[in-house]
């Protein structure tokens, strides 16, 4: 069952010449490990741009969001 | 070469949810209220399962199915990757639906090897790079043959994963290990309700004629056809039961002005609070002339329809004199439609309201013309001005105070052409 989160989190990204990649991130004391990024595309908000990222570790499935306008990362969706 | 998504949105949903891969799943709106099947994945289907089906018949069929709310943003993102992979091998595509192209394939000869050959190995290609720079759990059928119709077919006839490539009667069949057959031998593999064009009604017509195959239909004479279905569609089934058919495709960048615009809306419950319908209506209205804006066109005539709780329809149009992309003007004519029709005193309606849908059509470029009605100038400069911060900001940062409450509507849910205006 997924569930809407819709929170802040702290993101550990890598710049390639392939573009963004999430590889880790903090949503609120724990820490999830990113082992793949099953899926990533855009929406224009505005004039703004948003990454979505869908990514996995072991068990978990999550949807997070890059916010370009405010550089800001949500945890969007878990599913586990 | 025709290349069709295989259950596109369930198996974006598959690639992006790998938990979701191997199982029954139906793309929908919120299962919690009234909505459908948008997509049903691979799996669902083989229990049944049909885009359009209500979501208590899709639980019926398979019980075990879970329903996973449509996400618009993400298929016509994908959608847009995959016509641009299309264009790295020729700008001659025709996107015929978020998850369908036809691609002209004709002059993209490889070494000297013909085309057919050539259109293969781009099939297999396209295939390969879907899978690498997409997602590894997104497929498509391809099918290749001498026109669209035919293409069509062949798309259709190995699912899913599907590459088959359909050759004119009289040529020899390419050396190929995937699936190939002349044309009459894909017509005489294929069911008549198979082919694009023929629907469910002119299928059960065809049925009342004793016409059950492409042999039966090949049978008939043009003049039997054009009796029975008139001069157009008689002339275009016969010519698809000898497989002949457009071969047209334009430039990717090729687009017809739109006759209208529209949107329509079928309600979470069905209701009879005219301030209610006014308000969805306004919203309906804001968002035709959000596309007429951004597509810098105006109307003259607005047309509502209404779909009561019964099925039964009602609707109207008006035309004035003045052209116009304002969302309230076009909502204030609608609402007055509305009134028209349906309305049975004091804030109710005579009849529960199901389905609304405002469209506007007499289309032509937009002109600047300034009124000489101060009131009206100042009114046009506040709608410009609120579209402006919508396109800056998103859409709805700002709104008319009677649409806030609408926040249980349903998602604007476009097809490709409607998210490119």
């Amino acid at each position: 069952m997924t569930e809407r989160i819709n929170e802040p989190i702290t993101t550990l990204v890598t710049f390639t010449e392939k573009g963004i990649k999430p590889l880790a991130f903090r949503w609120g004391k724990n820490k999830y490990q990113i082992k793949k990024v099953t899926l990533a595309h855009t929406e224009r908000k505005g004039n703004g741009l948003v990454y979505y990222f869908s990514v996995c570790d072991d068990v978990n499935y999550f949807k997070l969001a890059f916010d370009t306008r405010n550089f800001s990362w949500r945890l969007l969706e878990l599913s586990s | 070469m025709h290349i069709d998504m295989n259950s596109f949105f369930a198996t974006c949903e598959q690639q992006a949810q790998p938990h979701l891969r191997g199982k029954p799943i139906g793309v929908s709106g919120d299962p919690r209220s009234r909505t459908i099947v948008s997509a049903a994945s691979i799996e669902a289907k083989k229990f049944g399962v049909k885009t359009g089906m209500a979501i208590y018949e899709a639980r019926k069929l398979c019980p075990d199915i879970q329903f996973i709310r449509c996400d618009p943003d993400k298929y016509w993102n994908i959608s847009q990757r995959l016509v641009a992979l299309y264009q790295s091998y020729t700008e001659a595509i025709e996107v015929f639906s978020i998850d369908e192209c036809f691609i002209d394939i004709t002059n993209l000869r490889r070494d000297g090897v013909n085309p057919v050959s050539t259109g293969i190995k781009i099939a297999q290609e396209i295939k390969q790079r879907i899978r690498k720079e997409i997602g590894a759990y997104i497929s498509c059928s391809i099918g290749i043959a001498p026109n669209k119709l035919m293409a069509k077919l062949g798309s259709e006839m190995k699912k899913p994963d599907g590459l088959t490539i359909i050759y004119p009667n009289n040529t020899q069949p390419p050396e190929t290990t995937e699936d190939a057959f002349s044309v009459t031998e894909a017509l005489n593999r294929s069911e008549l309700q198979d082919m694009c064009g023929i629907g469910r009604r002119t299928y059960k017509k065809l049925l009342l004629l004793n016409i059950q195959s492409f042999k039966d239909l090949h049978a008939c004479s043009k003049l039997f056809l054009q009796t029975h279905f008139g001069k157009h569609q008689g002339t275009t089934l016969h010519a698809m039961a000898r497989g002949i058919g457009s071969t047209h495709i334009g430039h990717i960048d090729d687009k017809t002005p739109p006759k209208s615009m529209g949107h329509a809306i079928t309600l979470n419950k069905d209701t009879s609070d005219l301030l209610y319908c006014k308000a969805v209506i306004l919203k309906l209205s804001l968002r035709v002339s959000k596309r007429m804006r951004n597509k810098k066109m105006q109307g003259r005539t607005v047309n509502l329809y209404i779909r009561f709780h019964d099925f039964s329809g009602a609707g109207g149009r008006v035309t004035i004199n003045k052209k116009t992309n304002n969302g309230h003007t076009i909502s204030y004519l609608a609402q007055d439609l509305l009134c028209e029709h349906t309305f049975a005193g004091k804030e109710t309606l005579r009849k529960s309201i199901r389905l609304l849908s405002v469209t506007v059509s007499n289309l032509s470029p937009e002109d600047n013309q300034i009124s000489l009605l101060e009131t009206e100038e100042n009114k046009t400069k506040a709608h410009t001005a609120m579209h402006e911060i919508n396109k800056k900001f998103g859409d709805n940062t700002i709104e008319p105070l009677s649409t806030i409450n609408l926040e249980d509507m349903p998602p604007d849910v476009n097809g490709f052409s409607k998210r490119n205006e």
